[in-house]
């Protein structure tokens, strides 16, 4: 984005950042919304809080999912495993 | 920032840099037109954006009575488009694979309320022109 004075770097900028974020959350509520009715108030947390990885992680699952648990799980955490010498 | 001008108002906030300048702007801003208040407020939003003055925008704002309505201001509402128009091509690109060229220039000059149109019929539509219109 280009002002008179100088070039706006978005992804440094996190007033830009977060509107960017809410028009994503915005697409992917509607569509759970359509797909499985009123949300229950731990999905409309889990979007209020939403990164905008989680976003585009949720977008790509939204239409093959056949449960709002099924967007919306929280990714696996990767845990580490101790080897005992 | 003497001249109350709306491009000397911002530069005076990037020049003068502080976060003391926030509230002078709001206030100087409140004095202008509407369409000139609306950019400068804009301005504002990004260069506090940038500058990592987010809160003390927030909380001038709030001290002055003052408000952003982002849904009236085109620079920041062009912004939230763009963030519902990358999640709407990401869902047709999961549903339908790589867009062509007229779809992918129909998303870029999408309107909100398109949108929200084309998000709701992706869920049943079975082809693309069945979301977003023939081509």
């Amino acid at each position: 984005m280009k002002t008179a004075a100088r070039t706006i770097d978005i992804a440094k900028n996190e007033i830009l950042r977060d509107l960017i974020r809410d028009g994503q959350v915005h697409v992917v509520r509607l569509q759970l919304q359509t797909m499985f009715g009123e949300l229950p108030q731990w999905a409309d947390e889990r979007l209020g809080n939403a990164k905008m990885p989680d976003v585009d992680r949720w977008a790509k699952k939204v239409l093959a999912a056949s449960t709002l648990e099924d967007v919306l799980r929280k990714k696996q955490s990767s845990q580490k495993r101790t080897h005992l010498q | 920032m003497a001249s109350g001008r709306p491009g000397d108002l911002a530069l005076a906030m990037l020049a003068n840099g502080g976060p003391d300048r926030v509230a002078e702007i709001i206030r100087r801003a409140k004095d202008l037109s509407w369409p000139e208040r609306q950019r400068v407020m804009a301005q504002l939003v990004l260069l506090c954006g940038l500058r990592r003055l987010t809160g003390r925008l927030t909380m001038e704002l709030k001290t002055m009575g003052a408000t952003i309505d982002i849904a009236k201001n085109e620079i920041l509402r062009d912004l939230i488009r763009d963030g519902q128009v990358h999640v709407v091509r990401l869902l047709l690109q999961t549903k339908f694979g790589e867009l062509p060229k007229w779809a992918d220039e129909r998303l870029a000059h999408a309107k909100m309320s398109d949108v929200d149109r084309w998000t709701v019929k992706a869920v049943k539509a079975s082809t693309l022109e069945g979301v977003i219109g023939k081509k």
